[in-house]
């Protein structure tokens, strides 16, 4: 049951057996909701996102293209349903990225390896926390190439079938995405001394 | 190339965006130049730690999706009954039929209605009906050449009783 296709389980749902949905929500839900959290900034707003992205798909399902893959299909409309969060939030004021609720299931826990440096450890936390804050300054589209390409982890090519754009497009705005980032960086680093 | 330019280009190079003649400057710069070694060393390592910020969900998402998926059905219901029946596509050819079905149901039809007159037009059916109408029980027209012969026949009788009264 488990092993099925992402195609077969979809054609199992379209037939009516809801409960098969469940495969899948298992199957992409830590990759939804990362992508979620890295886009609203805090767990809660994230797993509304997650579960109104999951619903999205559910309802539009019938219209999925086999021809391409289940997950990329999946995370259009998962950035469509944080987009659309992040603009019906804009009437209200928005949650900092350092929030406390972000330090819950915040960052890389700390390695227990006596090898690793402790002081290295704590700059890359300091990091992370300010490359979140730095993702959330940048523009819709580098956002999102920087969260499926470097966060998420995904190929130039997926990042392209996701997006609907060619790959020299992706290329590009990772490219620019990382520039940004890094000066942003610089300067919150500045700002800390 | 100086380093302004390999600093401004930093990302590309990394990203493998460069035609070759691009990147073979930039790297030969690399070899020679500490300072901007260390800022592509400074950008990886931030690309390393964005790999950091992906995060596994805490919860399990399906019990709060089967329950709006459950509601959104229920909900959803009968708004999508009407949204489906009045789609242009659905709502006009379903005019079209209840506006024949309609004129089809409240069309007046008179099954009483005389038979033609034009099968033979040497004969007074007008007369012959009406001597008919007299003499039998009103009675739904079935066969007009029925009712004809039937009106015929009770004519001669009638010619004959007053014949007989003479």
């Amino acid at each position: 049951m488990g092993g099925d296709t992402d195609q077969a389980v979809v054609e199992r749902v379209i037939g009516g057996d809801i409960d098969a949905f469940s495969i899948l929500v298992s199957r992409y839900q830590d990759r939804i909701y990362s992508v979620a959290l890295n886009y609203v900034g805090n767990p809660e707003d994230a797993i509304d996102v997650t579960q109104d992205a999951f619903l999205k798909a559910y309802t539009k399902l019938r219209t999925f293209d086999s021809a391409s893959a289940f997950y990329t299909w999946l995370y259009r409309i998962a950035i469509n349903a944080a987009i659309d969060f992040l603009r019906k939030r804009k009437s209200r004021p928005a949650e900092s990225l350092d929030d406390e609720k972000f330090s819950e299931v915040g960052y890389e826990p700390a390695s227990n390896d006596p090898s690793v440096d402790p002081e290295r450890v704590a700059v890359r936390a300091e990091q992370a926390r300010l490359l979140k804050k730095a993702i959330s300054s940048l523009s819709e589209k580098l956002r999102t190439a920087i969260i499926l390409h470097d966060v998420e982890g995904l190929s130039q090519e997926e990042v392209a079938e996701i997006l609907k754009v060619p790959v020299g497009t992706v290329k590009s705005r990772v490219s620019r995405g990382r520039f940004e980032l890094r000066n942003l960086l610089r300067k919150a680093m500045e700002e800390a001394i | 190339m100086n380093c302004k330019q390999v600093k401004k280009i930093i990302c590309e190079y990394l990203g493998g965006c460069l035609p070759d003649s691009l990147r073979k400057e930039v790297e030969l710069h690399l070899v020679q130049c500490s300072e901007c070694s260390a800022e592509l060393n400074s950008v990886e390592d931030m690309v390393s730690c964005l790999r950091s910020l992906s995060h596994r969900s805490p919860i399990d998402c399906w019990p709060g999706i089967r329950e709006r998926i459950q509601t959104q059905q229920t909900r959803w219901f009968w708004p999508r009954i009407a949204e489906i029946l009045l789609r242009p596509a659905v709502a006009a050819p379903a005019f079209v039929v209840m506006l024949l079905l309609a004129l089809f149901l409240l069309w007046p039809i008179n099954v009483n209605e005389p038979p033609s007159r034009r099968s033979d037009p040497g004969l007074d059916y007008s007369r012959l009906i009406t001597v008919h109408s007299r003499t039998q029980q009103p009675q739904v027209f079935a066969d007009p050449d029925v009712i004809l012969v039937s009106a015929e026949l009770a004519n001669s009788r009638a010619v004959a009783n007053t014949d007989q009264d003479r």
